[in-house]
């Protein structure tokens, strides 16, 4: 169950409500808290953030120095095309660096970004464990094994097209959108 | 009254609380040890600054903050292998610390520029990491008493401690990991009226530039001064 579609303070103010009730007001119960609101959100809202912050008695940027201390909580919504560019050693080694900038270069957005139309949000992470393949970059389920700067564009205008449903046949095959 | 233990530093004789650390055991002995992040007012030391490095008879090289004293304690702080690792420690600090200290602000006040010199470190930016690549990073401007500096910052974490103690939660921490650690102030999140008491405490400790009073700390901070 996902919650991402709720843009809404109040709303998201009540969902996390819900959630901190379960919890004891104590800062051990932190992370916990915390991988719960992004089992449900996809991502930790700024609100969620201050709610959880009063709830166990802390500062909002205490809470916030903590799970940005973790790579597993991220603090933008995924995509509907979540991206995800390994920089193992082995992809790192091959160029997955250059791929990584043209994939930045492509969407204009940084690593944990997400673009405006909420299509791609680009991730780096440590290996995918297929380092034959590298450098690998995934998007959703769909690995992209070999890649190159040249190769981005490619691999992007496919799930571009899918996205607009008038266009859907020309994409067909090469994705299945998230 | 509490027990007190003999030990020695530099072939001193010192006298000190049981479970006193070193590091206070010997300032307040006269003997001086380098020291950045410490605060004797904190319930833990922080060991961050790995400034106090000393070589202790049998335990080997212990950050003198952290040791607590002990009956018969045998404390060198002049020997090589603890004047490396505090030179080390120190090199790391101002790796990325922008050093055009002539521009600085705080220059002349600054606790760098006051160790350099104790720990026979020239102020410039040591040659094993001059190939490194350097960026100016954005100050945080989000709290009208105070500005966030993240390129003068050494990350002492004095203002997290000090902050901590005087307001229970503190509303500067730690963000980030490894490279991309910085210090970030509460009022990025949220708005300052809710939340910093402005007591400038975190401006006052600040060893480095990372904290500049705003012009409204100032003015609130002579006016306390008044009263």
């Amino acid at each position: 169950m996902t919650a991402a579609h709720l843009e809404n303070e109040e709303q998201i103010a009540e969902e996390i409500g819900k959630i901190l009730a379960q919890y004891e007001r104590d800062r051990s119960r932190l992370i916990p808290i915390l991988q719960r609101v992004q089992q449900v959100f996809g991502y930790l809202p700024r609100k969620a953030i201050q709610e959880v912050s009063s709830h166990l008695g802390m500062s909002d940027i205490q809470v916030h120095g903590v799970a940005s201390f973790y790579n597993h909580f991220r603090f933008t919504p995924l995509g509907k095309h979540p991206i995800q560019m390994c920089m193992g050693t082995a992809c790192h080694m091959v160029g997955g660096g250059l791929v990584l900038e043209a994939l930045k270069r492509t969407l204009d957005i940084e690593v944990g970004g997400i673009t405006e139309d909420g299509e791609f949000s680009l991730d780096r992470v440590a290996c995918i464990g297929c380092c034959g393949l590298a450098p690998v970059m995934v998007i959703g389920e769909k690995i992209y094994p070999k890649m190159s700067p040249s190769r981005v564009d490619e691999a992007l205008v496919n799930l571009k097209m899918t996205s607009s449903p008038a266009e859907q046949e020309e994409g067909e095959g090469e994705n299945r959108s998230g | 009254m509490t027990e007190r233990v003999k030990l020695t530093i530099d072939d001193i004789p010192v006298e000190a609380d049981k479970g006193a650390k070193i590091l206070q055991a010997a300032l307040d002995a006269g003997i001086y040890i380098p020291h950045l992040c410490y605060l004797p007012e904190a319930d833990l030391p922080f060991g961050g600054c790995r400034l106090c490095y000393v070589e202790v008879e049998g335990r080997g090289l212990v950050t003198a903050c952290t040791q607590p004293v002990s009956e018969g304690l045998v404390v060198r702080t002049d020997t090589p292998g603890a004047a490396r690792l505090r030179r080390t420690a120190f090199k790391l600090m101002i790796a990325y610390h922008d050093l055009d200290c002539r521009k600085c602000w705080k220059n002349k006040k600054c606790e760098l520029q006051k160790l350099a010199p104790k720990l026979k470190v020239k102020l410039k930016t040591p040659e094993e990491f001059r190939a490194l690549p350097t960026e100016q990073l954005p100050l945080d401007t989000t709290n009208p008493y105070l500005r966030y500096d993240p390129n003068r910052c050494v990350l002492c974490g004095k203002c997290v401690q000090i902050c901590t103690i005087r307001n229970g939660k503190s509303l500067i921490d730690f963000v980030n990991r490894g490279y991309e650690t910085r210090l970030a102030l509460s009022s990025s999140m949220t708005l300052i009226e809710e939340n910093c008491p402005s007591c400038g405490q975190c401006v006052a400790i600040c060893p480095t530039a990372g904290l500049e009073p705003q012009s409204g700390l100032e003015a609130l901070m002579d006016r306390t001064g008044e009263e």
